[in-house]
C-alpha cells in the first residue's frame, strides 16, 4: 500500500510537471476536514473557475488545505496529495474536472500526428499508476487480456487457462492459491508448484484470485481458446481492517477434501513456541483430532493412529525421526518451510504407506531476484538462512541452518553432571532451476544429527539424511508432470566407552530409495485426473552390537538385514458433477516385496509365536522374493456444497502399511527400530469413514467444522508382556497382532483474521485395542478391548493471537488432554521362592492429565519496506500456570518398599526470548 | 530409559519429580496368592497360602493362617489340606484322586471370603527318565530329560532343592578367651572340626517351564539347573532333588507370562507388564483378583549328584587368609579368629597367633547347618 502511494506521488509530481504551464490564479484558502462540497465552493470562490465532479466519488475524502497565495494547481496538488484524485484544467476554459484514479488528457500527444496511432494504450483509458514495470503482471486488475487466438468462430465451447501464480516480490510460485470466476461456479486451488489449470467457457470472465498473506486481486480476460496465464501476486504488507476477505475461505466450503489442514508459516509463527522458536509439529499438534505422544516429544497421534503411522514428508523425502533433543524441537527449520499440510482422513491417492495420516511440509523456493535472509537467536538455539538467485530469474538457492548450544546449560549443573553434552544441528538446501515457463528442476538435501551424552558414558545419537531431484514438467495446458527420485536415511547409535570391558555401540539404521513419478490431467472443467507410480526399495539394518574398542569383551551381534520393494499404482478424479456437488474418487494398489538374503523363522501352526515353537528356519538367497503382500486401498471424498457457505463432506480411505516402529515408548525416542513386515509380520491394515459439516460466518471470516469418523486397523502392533525389542532375533515372538477401533469427534472454530485471530479445537476420540486369540498370543485384559497407550479421549486447544498495532502482538494458547493410559503395579507377592510384582490391567490407569498456557509477545521492527533489515523480537512465558504435567510415571523400590513418582520435564514457567533478523 | 529421562531433567534443569498416588486403592489385606500344585501321584500335597502386600509398605511374605482348604471331587468326595502351622504351608500326606474325576481346590479363609478353582482334570505327568549334567564357561547345567506319551499334555514344570556340602578353610585349635587373648579350644590342643562341616539348601527361585508342543514328538532336555562358575555349591558336593510334573496349557501360558512380567532383566526399554488371570476365582467377590494357577498332577522327582572331583578347576576359592598376631589384647583385640600358634615360647605360651576371620573357621557363619542331611552318601 505505502508503496501504491509513493507511486500515486511521483505520477502527481510529474502531472504538475506538465501543466504548469498554464498560468492559473493564486488563491488563498483554509479550510479544515472540509467535504467536497464545501473545499470546492471554497475554491470557485477564490479563483472563478468551475469545477466538475461526481459527488458520490469523493464522499469518503476530507481536506485540510492551508494556502495562502498559492496557484490553483499548486492548491490542487496539495489537497489530492496522496490520494488517488486527480484534476485535469482545460486549456482555455475556466473549469476543472476532478476525478477519481483516472486523470484525463485534456489534448492529443504531441507526436499524435507525427508516428501515429502506434502507441494505443494513451488513447485508452490510462491505467492505474502502476506503470514502473512494462511487463504486464499484477496491479492490472482493469485491463482486459486477451486470452488465445482471436477468432471470429463465436464463443461458443471452452478453452483451458493455465499458467502460475507466482509472489510478485521473490518469483516465488504461490501454492494453495484460489482462482475462481466471478460467480465463483468455476474454481482451483494452485498445485504445490503455484500452477493452475481452469476449464472454461469461451468468452468473457473476471478471475479472481486470493491467496492468505496476498492481496486479493483479479483479471479480466476474454477467452478465445487455450492460453497461458501468468499471475503475480503482491504480498500484503500492512493489512488494513476494510481489507477482511481473505483467501482460502472458500476452500474449507468448496473443496471436496476433508479432514485436511494447510497451515502456512505465517500462522505458525505466530504460535508461541517453547525457547521462542517457531514449531512446525507443536502447531500441528493443536489441530483437531492431532494429539501430543508427549510433553517433551514431537511424535504424534491422528485419529487414533501411532506415531509411526504418520507419512511425514519433507520435500518429498520421508523423515524418520521428526525431532530434535528428545523432541524439545521439531527437525523442520522454521524459516526455511513454506506450508504444512496435515491430511488425516481422505488422503490422496498418491500418498500411501502410512494408516493415519501424511504431513507434507514443504520448503520455499529460494528468492530468484535478490540475495535475502535471516537469522534468529534464541536461549538454546540459533538458526540462520540465506536465499537468493545464483541466475536471476532462473535459477534459485535457499540455504538453512540451525543448530544448538546447550552445552552452556548443561555446565550450570551440579558437579557430577559436568561431562554432559547435548546439542543437534540440521541443514536444508534447496536449489530450484527453471528451465522455462514449462520445466524446472529442484534439487533437495536435509542433514540433521543429534548427539547427546550424560556424564561421558553413554553417548546417544541419530542422524537423518535425504536428498531428492526432481523435475516438474508442464506439456501443455493439460497435461503436467513431476518426477522424483530421491535417498532418505535414518540412523541412531549408542555407544558406551567409559568401561573398557563392556564398551560398546549399538546401532540401527534405515535406508530407502524412491522414485515415483505422478501425472496430472486437466480433462475438463468437471474433471482433473491424477495418476502416478511410485516405488521405494527398502534397506534396514535391525541392529548390530559391537565392541567399541580391542579391550572390550562384549560378544559382537548382529542382526540380518532385511530388504523390500514396496510399490504402487494410483488413479484418482477430481470430478465436479454440479458446481454444488463434488466427488474425489481414488484408487490405489500398493504391493510390498520382501527380498532376501534372510533366514526367516517358522513356527508351528496354530500355535503362538514364541522361541518355543520355533520348527525350523528357511534361508534365502539375496534378492529372492520371501512374501508378498498386495491389495488395493480406496480413497473417497465428497462435498454437496447446502449454501454458499454451507457444505457436507463425507470420506472412506482405506491404507496399508507394511513398515512399522517398534518402541515400548509412547513418544518418538532415539531407540525406536523400525520392521519391515516379513513373513511372520503381517501389515497393517486401516480404513475409515467419515463425515464432517463445514458452515462459515460472517462472509466467512469465522469457519466451523465438526467431522466424526470411525476407524478400524487389523494387524496393529502390540507387544507381548515383557518384550524385548532391541537385538532381538526373534522380534516376531515379542509382538502381537491386535484390531483396533478408533472413533471420534471433531469441532473447529478457526477465526483466520483480523485483530483477534487463532481457533478453539475440541476433540473426542478413543483408540481400543484388542487381542483376544489365544493361539496368536496372550490374550491381553480377558480378551476386552483395551485403550492403546496413547487413547486421550478429551482435548481441548485454544490458539489466540491478538494483534494491538501491526508492530506488536500478542500470543495465548491453551491445551488440555486427559491423561494417557498406563499399566501400574499395584503390589507385591512371593511365588515359585521370589517376589513378584503384581500389576493391574494393562492401560487400566491414567497419569493425570494435562494443561498448559503458554503467552508470547511478538514485537516486530519498524515496518518500512525499503531498509536494510528488519528484526522482531519475541518474549514468552511457557507454561505459565507453572503446572507439574507428568511426562511420565515410574516405580523404584526405596528402603524395601515401592513409591510411583512423576516426573515433570517443564514443571514451572519457562521465560523465554528469541530475536530475529530479516535482510 | 531412565538414563534418558534423567538427562531431560538435566538439560532443562527445571524438571522435577513428585510423588504418584496410585489411583487403583489396594486394601492394605492384600489379594490371596496360592502356590503350589495337587499332587495326583504318590507323595505328599503342599499349598502355600500367602497375600500380596502394598508397594509402599516394607515386603514380608504375608502367610495365611486359620484358613480350611479342601480338595472337592465332581463325586462329591472332599479332602482337606492341613496347615503345618508355620510358612502358610498347607498339607496332605498323600491324596487319594480318581483320574475320572474333575476336583477342584476350595479356600475358606478366617474372615469368611471363599476362594474357588474352576474343576480340573488331573494331569498325566512324565516320569523324569534321566538327569544328566555339563559344563561350559558359565558353569555347569543340569538337565531333565523326559518323554511324554499320548496322554501328558507336552507342557513342563521344574522346581527343586539344591544340598551342597561345603567346608570351612581352616580347623583352629585355638579360641579368643574373654580377655581376649588366643588360646587353646581344648587342653589337649587338638583341633575342633565341629564347625568344619557344613550342608547348606536352597530352593528353586525362577520358573522353570517348557513346552514341546513344536516338536514331533513330545521329548524334553530341559536345563533346570544353572550353577555359576566357581560357585561354592560345588565346592565339595553338590546334589539337587529336581521335581518334574506335567502342566497344562493355561498353566503354561500362566507361568510364562507371570515369568516375563517379573523375571525380565533390566534393559533400554520398559516392559510393557499385563495382568494375569488364574483359574481361581473369589466368590464372595468375583472381582478381587486371585493370584496362582492351581493344577492336578502327579510329580514325579529325581536326585542328582556332582562331585568337585568331576569339575576339575572349578575355581571356588573361599579366599580365607591367615595373618600371624603377636597374643597380646591389643593385637588380638584388632579382629578376627585365632586358628593355630605360629610362635610358641620355650615354656609353652602362644607368643604369636594366626588369626583370620570368622567364617574360615565356622561354617554356620556362611548360613549352612552342621546337621548332615539323611540322604547324604
Amino acid at each position: 500500500m505505502t508503496r501504491q502511494f509513493l507511486l500515486i506521488g511521483l505520477l502527481c509530481s510529474l502531472s504538475v510537471f506538465g501543466f504548469s504551464q498554464n498560468t492559473l490564479p493564486r488563491i488563498s484558502v483554509k479550510v479544515e476536514g472540509a467535504d467536497i462540497e464545501t473545499f470546492v465552493a471554497s475554491l470557485e470562490k477564490e479563483s472563478k473557475y468551475y469545477f466538475y465532479y461526481d459527488k458520490i466519488q469523493f464522499d469518503s475524502i476530507r481536506f485540510n488545505v492551508n494556502a495562502e497565495n498559492l496557484a490553483l494547481d499548486k492548491v490542487l496538488d496539495l489537497a489530492f496529495a496522496n490520494t488517488e484524485f486527480r484534476y485535469s484544467v482545460i486549456p482555455g476554459e475556466t473549469y476543472i474536472l476532478l476525478t477519481k484514479s483516472v486523470k484525463i488528457n485534456t489534448e492529443l500527444p504531441g507526436d499524435f500526428f507525427v508516428r501515429g496511432a502506434r502507441d494505443t494504450s494513451k488513447l485508452a483509458l490510462p491505467e492505474y499508476g502502476d506503470r514502473k514495470e512494462i511487463k504486464i503482471d499484477a496491479s492490472i486488475e482493469n485491463k482486459v487480456f486477451n486470452i488465445g487466438i482471436k477468432t471470429n468462430a463465436g464463443t461458443g465451447g471452452k478453452a483451458i487457462l493455465a499458467g502460475y501464480i507466482r509472489d510478485a516480490k521473490t518469483g516465488e510460485p504461490i501454492p494453495g492459491v484460489s482462482i475462481f470466476t466471478g460467480s465463483g461456479s468455476i474454481g482451483t486451488l494452485t498445485d504445490q508448484y503455484g500452477y493452475y489449470s481452469l476449464n472454461l467457457p469461451k468468452g468473457r470472465h473476471i478471475i479472481n484470485v486470493q491467496a492468505l498473506g496476498m492481496k486479493d486481486t483479479k483479471r479480466q480476460l476474454i477467452m478465445f481458446s487455450d492460453g497461458k496465464f501468468d499471475i503475480a501476486m503482491e504480498e500484503r504488507i500492512v493489512s488494513l481492517k476494510e481489507v477482511i476477505v481473505s483467501a482460502q475461505k472458500l476452500n474449507n466450503i468448496r473443496s471436496p477434501q476433508m479432514g485436511m489442514d494447510r497451515l502456512n508459516i505465517k500462522t505458525i509463527k505466530q504460535v508461541p513456541a517453547l525457547f521462542g522458536e517457531s514449531d512446525i509439529l507443536r502447531v500441528i499438534l493443536t489441530l483437531p483430532g492431532v494429539k501430543t505422544a508427549g510433553e517433551a516429544s514431537t511424535g504424534f497421534n491422528v485419529r487414533g493412529g501411532s506415531t509411526d503411522q504418520n507419512l511425514i514428508l519433507f520435500n518429498d523425502a520421508t523423515i524418520y525421526n521428526p525431532s530434535h533433543f528428545f523432541g524439545f524441537f521439531s527437525a523442520f527449520n522454521p524459516d526455511v518451510v513454506k506450508d504444512v499440510e496435515l491430511y488425516k482422513s481422505t488422503v490422496p491417492a498418491k500418498y500411501g504407506g502410512r494408516l493415519s495420516s501424511v504431513l507434507d511440509i514443504s520448503s520455499r523456493e529460494g528468492n530468484k531476484k535478490k540475495i535475502t535472509g535471516s537469522a534468529g537467536l534464541g536461549i538454546v538455539t540459533s538458526r540462520f538462512n540465506i536465499e537468493g538467485p545464483l541466475i536471476k530469474d532462473k535459477t534459485s538457492f535457499i540455504l538453512g541452518a540451525r543448530a544448538t548450544y546447550a552445552n552452556w546449560l548443561l555446565n550450570l549443573l551440579p558437579q557430577e553432571y559436568k561431562n554432559s553434552k547435548a546439542g543437534f544441528y540440521d541443514g536444508n538446501l534447496q536449489i530450484s532451476h527453471q528451465f522455462s515457463q514449462k520445466s524446472s528442476l529442484y534439487l533437495n538435501g536435509y542433514y540433521s544429527r543429534d548427539r547427546f551424552s550424560l556424564n561421558s558414558d553413554t553417548t546417544f545419537g541419530y542422524s537423518n539424511r535425504n536428498f531428492s531431484v526432481k523435475f516438474k514438467h508442464a506439456f501443455n495446458n493439460k497435461w503436467s508432470s513431476s518426477i522424483v527420485a530421491g535417498y532418505d536415511g535414518y540412523e541412531y547409535k549408542i555407544a558406551s566407552e567409559k568401561d573398557k570391558i563392556n564398551a560398546h555401540e549399538l546401532k540401527f539404521d534405515i535406508q530407502q530409495l524412491n522414485f515415483k513419478a505422478d501425472f496430472t490431467h486437466y480433462l475438463n472443467a468437471n474433471h482433473t485426473i491424477e495418476f502416478g507410480a511410485s516405488t521405494i526399495n527398502y534397506k534396514l539394518n535391525p541392529g548390530s552390537y559391537q565392541p567399541k574398542n580391542p579391550e572390550s569383551l562384549i560378544v559382537p551381534d548382529v542382526l540380518q538385514s532385511e530388504h523390500a520393494q514396496e510399490s504402487a499404482l494410483y488413479l484418482s478424479d477430481k470430478w465436479n458433477v454440479t458446481p454444488d456437488l463434488s466427488i474425489q474418487a481414488g484408487v490405489r494398489y500398493s504391493l510390498f516385496n520382501f527380498l532376501g538374503p534372510k533366514d526367516i523363522n517358522s513356527y508351528a501352526p496354530g500355535l503362538p509365536k514364541t522361541e518355543d515353537n520355533i520348527t525350523g528356519s528357511t534361508s534365502y538367497a539375496s534378492g529372492k522374493n520371501i512374501k508378498t503382500y498386495q491389495g488395493p486401498e480406496y480413497r473417497l471424498g465428497i462435498r454437496y456444497s447446502l449454501t454458499q457457505s454451507f457444505s457436507i463432506k463425507a470420506g472412506y480411505n482405506s491404507s496399508r502399511q507394511y513398515i512399522h516402529m517398534l518402541s515400548n515408548t509412547t513418544a518418538i525416542s532415539p531407540t525406536d527400530i523400525w520392521k519391515l513386515s516379513d513373513p511372520n509380520i503381517r501389515p497393517q491394515y486401516g480404513d475409515q469413514v467419515s463425515l464432517g459439516f463445514y458452515k462459515n460466518f460472517k462472509n466467512n471470516t469465522i469457519e466451523t467444522s465438526l467431522e466424526v469418523y470411525y476407524k478400524r486397523i487389523k494387524d496393529y502392533l502390540d507387544y507381548k508382556s515383557g518384550a524385548e525389542l532391541v537385538m532381538n532375533h526373534t522380534i516376531e515372538t515379542d509382538v502381537i497382532n491386535t484390531k483396533g477401533k478408533a472413533y471420534g469427534i471433531e469441532m473447529m472454530v478457526k477465526k483466520p483474521t483480523g485483530k483477534l485471530n487463532g481457533w478453539v479445537s475440541y476433540t473426542y476420540s478413543r483408540i481400543l485395542l484388542k487381542m483376544d486369540d489365544p493361539n496368536a498370543g496372550e490374550v491381553i485384559n480377558g480378551g476386552k478391548f483395551y485403550p492403546a497407550n496413547y487413547d486421550k479421549p478429551h482435548d481441548l486447544t485454544v490458539v489466540s493471537n491478538y494483534r494491538f498495532t501491526h508492530r506488536f502482538s500478542v500470543s495465548l494458547t491453551a491445551s488440555y488432554s486427559t491423561g494417557r493410559p498406563i499399566t501400574v503395579p499395584i503390589g507385591r507377592y512371593y511365588y515359585g521362592g521370589s517376589q513378584r510384582a503384581m500389576f493391574a490391567d494393562r492401560n487400566s490407569e491414567r497419569i493425570p492429565d494435562y494443561f498448559r498456557t503458554d503467552i508470547s509477545m511478538n514485537l516486530d521492527g519498524n515496518h518500512k519496506v525499503h531498509q536494510k533489515t528488519h528484526n522482531s523480537w519475541t518474549f514468552g512465558l511457557y507454561n505459565l500456570t507453572g503446572r507439574r504435567n507428568p511426562y511420565s510415571v515410574y516405580f523404584v523400590s526405596e528402603n524395601g518398599a515401592i513409591n510411583g513418582y512423576r516426573l515433570s520435564i517443564f514443571g514451572s514457567v519457562i521465560p523465554f526470548v528469541n530475536y530475529t533478523v530479516r535482510f | 530409559m531412565n538414563k534418558i529421562l534423567c538427562l531431560l531433567v538435566l538439560v532443562t534443569a527445571i524438571g522435577c519429580k513428585d510423588r504418584y498416588k496410585l489411583p487403583v486403592d489396594v486394601p492394605s489385606t492384600g489379594y490371596l496368592v496360592v502356590d503350589g500344585t495337587i499332587n495326583a501321584g504318590s507323595g505328599s500335597t503342599s499349598i502355600t497360602l500367602s497375600r500380596t502386600s502394598r508397594l509402599v509398605d516394607t515386603f514380608n511374605i504375608n502367610y495365611v493362617k486359620d484358613a480350611t482348604v479342601t480338595v472337592e471331587g465332581e463325586d462329591n468326595s472332599v479332602m482337606s489340606l492341613y496347615y503345618t502351622g508355620e510358612l502358610g504351608q498347607y498339607e496332605n500326606p498323600q491324596l487319594t484322586l480318581n483320574p475320572a474325576v474333575k476336583y477342584r481346590l476350595r479356600i475358606q479363609s478366617s474372615e469368611g471370603k471363599e476362594y474357588l478353582s474352576s474343576y480340573l482334570n488331573v494331569q498325566k505327568s512324565p516320569p523324569i527318565d534321566n538327569l544328566v549334567w555339563d559344563r561350559d564357561d558359565a558353569g555347569v547345567n543340569v538337565y531333565a530329560d523326559a518323554h511324554g506319551t499320548a496322554e501328558t499334555s507336552g507342557f513342563y514344570r521344574w522346581d527343586y532343592r539344591e544340598t551342597w556340602e561345603y567346608h570351612s578353610a581352616f580347623v583352629p585349635n585355638l579360641k579368643l578367651n574373654q580377655v581376649p587373648l588366643a588360646e587353646y579350644i581344648f587342653p589337649n590342643q587338638m583341633g575342633d572340626a565341629s564347625k568344619f562341616y557344613c550342608w547348606s539348601n536352597a530352593n528353586s527361585t525362577r520358573i522353570e517351564i517348557l513346552s514341546t508342543a513344536k516338536l514331533a514328538v513330545d521329548t524334553a532336555h530341559y536345563s533346570v539347573i544353572k550353577i555359576p562358575r566357581a560357585s561354592a555349591k560345588l565346592s565339595v558336593l553338590y546334589s539337587a532333588l529336581i521335581r518334574q510334573y506335567a502342566i497344562s496349557k493355561e498353566c503354561f501360558e500362566y507361568l510364562a507370562r507371570m515369568k516375563k512380567n517379573t523375571e525380565q532383566t533390566g534393559s533400554l526399554f520398559d516392559a510393557q507388564p499385563s495382568e494375569l488371570k488364574g483359574n481361581i476365582t473369589c466368590t464372595t467377590d468375583p472381582n478381587e483378583p486371585v493370584i496362582g494357577f492351581i493344577e492336578i498332577t502327579e510329580t514325579f522327582s529325581k536326585r542328582i549328584f556332582i562331585r568337585n572331583s568331576e569339575v576339575p578347576g572349578w575355581g571356588y576359592s573361599l579366599g580365607c587368609l591367615q595373618q600371624s598376631v603377636l597374643n597380646h589384647p591389643d593385637s588380638i583385640a584388632g579382629g578376627g579368629v585365632p586358628t593355630i600358634p605360629d610362635i610358641i615360647s620355650p615354656s609353652g605360651d602362644i607368643v604369636r597367633a594366626f588369626m583370620t576371620s570368622l567364617d574360615c573357621v565356622d561354617c554356620t557363619a556362611r548360613g549352612g547347618s552342621t546337621t548332615k542331611p539323611d540322604f547324604w552318601p
